[in-house]
């Protein structure tokens, strides 16, 4: 991943070609209402099924006492995961000084700012009482991993949108004196631009404000995983009692979001014409970073299941034993085979990483992540220390109803309603920033 | 192989002889047999028998009617089934008093009334079971004199650090001290009773003396329960109690006073707090600066566009 001699338009512009292109795709577009009309009526329906929810209580999940962290929490942890590559590309790339994120970052900030904004919700749907919701933070106690991680999370947001703002201010400013705009669109761009002139101060302001977010950013992303994980790992209960939950859960958070990365990648460059900004060769660096992300994982897996299955305690063994070979073996085995070890091994192969294949891998990729978290869950709250005795059957197993299957589709319909308002009323590839690194003067 | 045979066989005999041993009847004394409750079993004795029972018999006689008793050996077997309902309320009452090899003695864990209130609540359970008559009942003072009382009083020796148990009858308005009383001292503890040194038997100034551990743990102020009882039916029961500041004060501070993880949000500990609020603090306040800084961006930007605007007006004159 060398930073020299980066070259991320494939062809030579200029200021007016650059405006053409990048604000190109924003206006009120028939299939964009036809996407957005689609997406509203999936969220209603999934609303109406939390509503019954609502009404009758978490009876109508799957959840029961002894697996009480199902789906949502699965849904949730996988949020808090792909959320944090906005902190990857931007933070960790962008501060050591690589360029190819360019063109990357914007997209990455959307979906942070998109996960984390959801991902709040997730968990409010999975109290039984969600009017309580307030005593979190009036009763939480310092004591609790709870409170520090409702604390994270709202911070982690906050930085997200500022660093998708901040960066985004100079391309506003170029956008509200654009003719083919709609009226009103110019109007929130021009009191979002902040009076952004160009000035060198205001540059330096940008540029300073900026590089205080990024390295802040990266301690704060790192709690909020390491936080979300230790949920489960100040548990002594096999599966989750382990110490290196906080850096497994980052490391396969990294993986998640570089997937969801690269699927945004495909789907903008195709339906917004963007071939020229998001070319093969960002692929092929995508793909290189997601083989390494993977690969750390796979580590971290290694690590995770060898080590107590070497020991075979005895409540580690029947976890172990429902994972290898019992009730989660297919699902267990389908996600480290497919959507860890064979897109490595595929993403290898310089052909793989062209945009449509890497794009299905990504897909294979993502949907891995999303049961990996199931795995991490549920299968620990079904094997507890004392034997469960004296219950109805659905106590013993779970198995997710429809309205929770819907329930937890609405988030997921959430984040891709913010990504696609967020990717079509602003420029998803940052326009100053190219116009600079193509030596465009933009003032 | 013959040696084996016989081998086995010497153990077959052997076993047997163990399990017969085991289930040789429990003799009840005929005087004990016929002995009947002096109160009547209502729903409100039922009631405290039940509880009783519940902390005291289920470990080893399970449910009443649901047979989960232990595989002990002899079986203490379900009260609710026949072995039980066939008995006499004396016999109930002479076992659960007295114990035997496995069933422990009830004497001094739980008093007459508690004993019956038992009994009662495993009647409860038997369908064809009329509770005799209990004003019929005859107080047990065999042994004693006939219309003696004796009564007992407990002193605490500060100096000798001895507990003096005294005995006194009383016979026809007279009182005298009452000589030659077995007596048996003990301390109230959570889980039961403690019996304090030997049964003591009281001198002829009616007096029994019992050294008092010094060690013994008392409450906050160093408070006791004693029970002073004799340990014969003579007299019928016969008990005292008393409350003394003669033991060692006990400070316990409960688990959750102190500043720990398991506390709630005022016991957090301090370090916890420290470090949660300076991180949160810290971070906080970068994210304030920068919205300072965006405030300070645009006042830079409105100030140029006052400038630029100021001079194009007059221009635009022109």
């Amino acid at each position: 991943m060398s930073s020299e001699k980066v070259k991320n338009v494939a062809k030579p512009v200029d200021l007016e070609i650059l405006k053409r292109d990048l604000y190109g795709h924003i206006n009120l577009s028939t299939s964009f209402k036809a996407w957005m009309g689609f997406l509203t009526l999936l969220l209603g329906g999934c609303l109406f099924a939390y509503f019954i929810q609502l009404k009758n209580g978490l009876i109508v999940t799957g959840l029961r006492d002894y697996v009480s962290w199902g789906m949502y929490l699965s849904n949730f942890v996988f949020f808090v995961a792909s959320s944090l590559i906005g902190m990857l590309i931007s933070a960790v790339l962008g501060l050591v000084g690589i360029k190819w994120i360019t063109p990357i970052a914007r997209i990455a900030e959307i979906i942070a700012v998109a996960f984390s904004a959801v991902a709040g919700l997730v968990i409010v749907s999975d109290m039984g009482r969600p009017d309580r919701l307030l005593n979190v933070f009036i009763h939480g106690r310092f004591q609790s991993p709870i409170l520090w991680d409702v604390t994270v999370i709202t911070t982690y947001m906050v930085i997200s949108v500022l660093l998708l703002f901040i960066p985004l201010i100079p391309d506003l400013a170029i956008g509200k004196k654009l003719d083919n705009l709609p009226k009103w669109l110019k109007k929130v761009y021009s009191i979002l631009a902040l009076n952004f002139i160009d000035s060198p101060e205001q540059r330096k302001i940008i540029a300073s404000s900026i590089r205080t977010l990024l390295i802040l950013i990266v301690p704060v992303a790192l709690s909020i995983h390491t936080v979300t994980s230790w949920l489960f790992a100040v548990n002594s209960r096999p599966g989750w009692d382990s110490t290196i939950f906080g850096p497994y859960f980052v490391s396969g958070a990294f993986v998640a979001g570089s997937a969801c990365v690269i699927i945004a990648m495909y789907v903008f460059r195709n339906s917004y014409k963007l071939k020229d900004y998001l070319t093969d060769f960002h692929f092929n660096q995508m793909g290189k970073l997601l083989v390494l992300v993977a690969l750390v994982y796979l580590y971290f897996n290694i690590n995770e299941y060898l080590v107590p299955a070497y020991k075979m305690q005895k409540a580690e063994a029947h976890h172990l034993h429902e994972l290898f070979a019992g009730r989660y073996a297919v699902m267990f085995w389908l996600t480290q085979l497919g959507g860890l070890i064979l897109p490595i091994l595929l993403l290898l192969l310089p052909k793989m990483r062209k945009p449509k294949p890497i794009f299905v891998i990504a897909l294979a990729v993502l949907l891995g992540a999303w049961f990996k978290r199931f795995i991490i869950v549920v299968p620990t709250m079904e094997g507890p220390f004392l034997p469960i005795q004296h219950v109805p059957h659905n106590y013993m197993f779970y198995s997710p109803t429809l309205i929770e299957t819907a329930v937890t589709i609405a988030p997921i319909v959430m984040v891709v309603m913010i990504v696609s308002v967020l990717a079509k009323f602003l420029p998803i590839i940052p326009v100053y920033e190219t116009a600079h690194e193509n030596g465009i003067v933009t003032k | 192989m013959k040696q084996r045979l016989l081998l086995a066989l010497i153990t077959l005999i052997l076993l047997d002889f163990q399990v017969a041993k085991s289930q040789t009847p429990w003799d009840v004394p005929p005087e004990k047999t016929t002995k009947i409750a002096s109160f009547k079993f209502t729903d409100e004795v039922r009631k405290d028998g039940e509880v009783i029972y519940k902390k005291n018999c289920v470990s080893c006689h399970g449910g009443i009617g649901v047979a989960n008793f232990q595989p002990l050996v002899p079986s203490p077997g379900d009260p609710a089934t026949e072995k039980f309902s066939k008995q006499t309320d004396g016999d109930l009452f002479y076992k659960i008093t007295t114990g035997r090899m496995l069933m422990p003695t009830f004497k001094d864990i739980l008093t007459e009334e508690e004993r019956w209130k038992v009994i009662a609540y495993v009647r409860s359970f038997h369908k064809d079971y009329v509770q005799p008559n209990p004003d019929k009942a005859v107080a047990d003072t065999t042994g004693g004199a006939k219309g003696t009382k004796v009564k007992l009083s407990i002193n605490f020796n500060s100096e000798r650090k001895t507990v003096e148990v005294i005995a006194t009858s009383e016979d026809k308005g007279v009182k005298t001290m009452a000589a030659g009383v077995d007596i048996v001292l003990f301390v109230k503890r959570h889980f039961g009773k403690l019996k304090i040194d030997e049964t003591k038997t009281t001198n002829a100034s009616g007096v029994a003396v019992f050294p008092f551990p010094t060690d013994l743990p008392g409450d906050k102020d160093g408070n006791v329960e004693l029970i002073a009882k004799i340990d014969n039916d003579k007299f019928g029961e016969v008990f005292t109690e008393a409350k003394m500041p003669i033991a060692t004060p006990t400070q316990v501070t409960s688990l959750l006073e102190q500043r720990a993880m398991w506390g709630v949000r005022s016991k957090a500990p301090i370090w916890l707090i420290l470090s949660y609020l300076g991180a949160v603090g810290i971070v906080w306040l970068v994210i304030f600066i920068i919205i300072g800084k965006l405030k300070k961006l645009h006042e830079l930007g409105s100030k140029k566009t006052t400038q630029e605007s100021d001079t194009s007006i007059p221009t635009n004159h022109h």
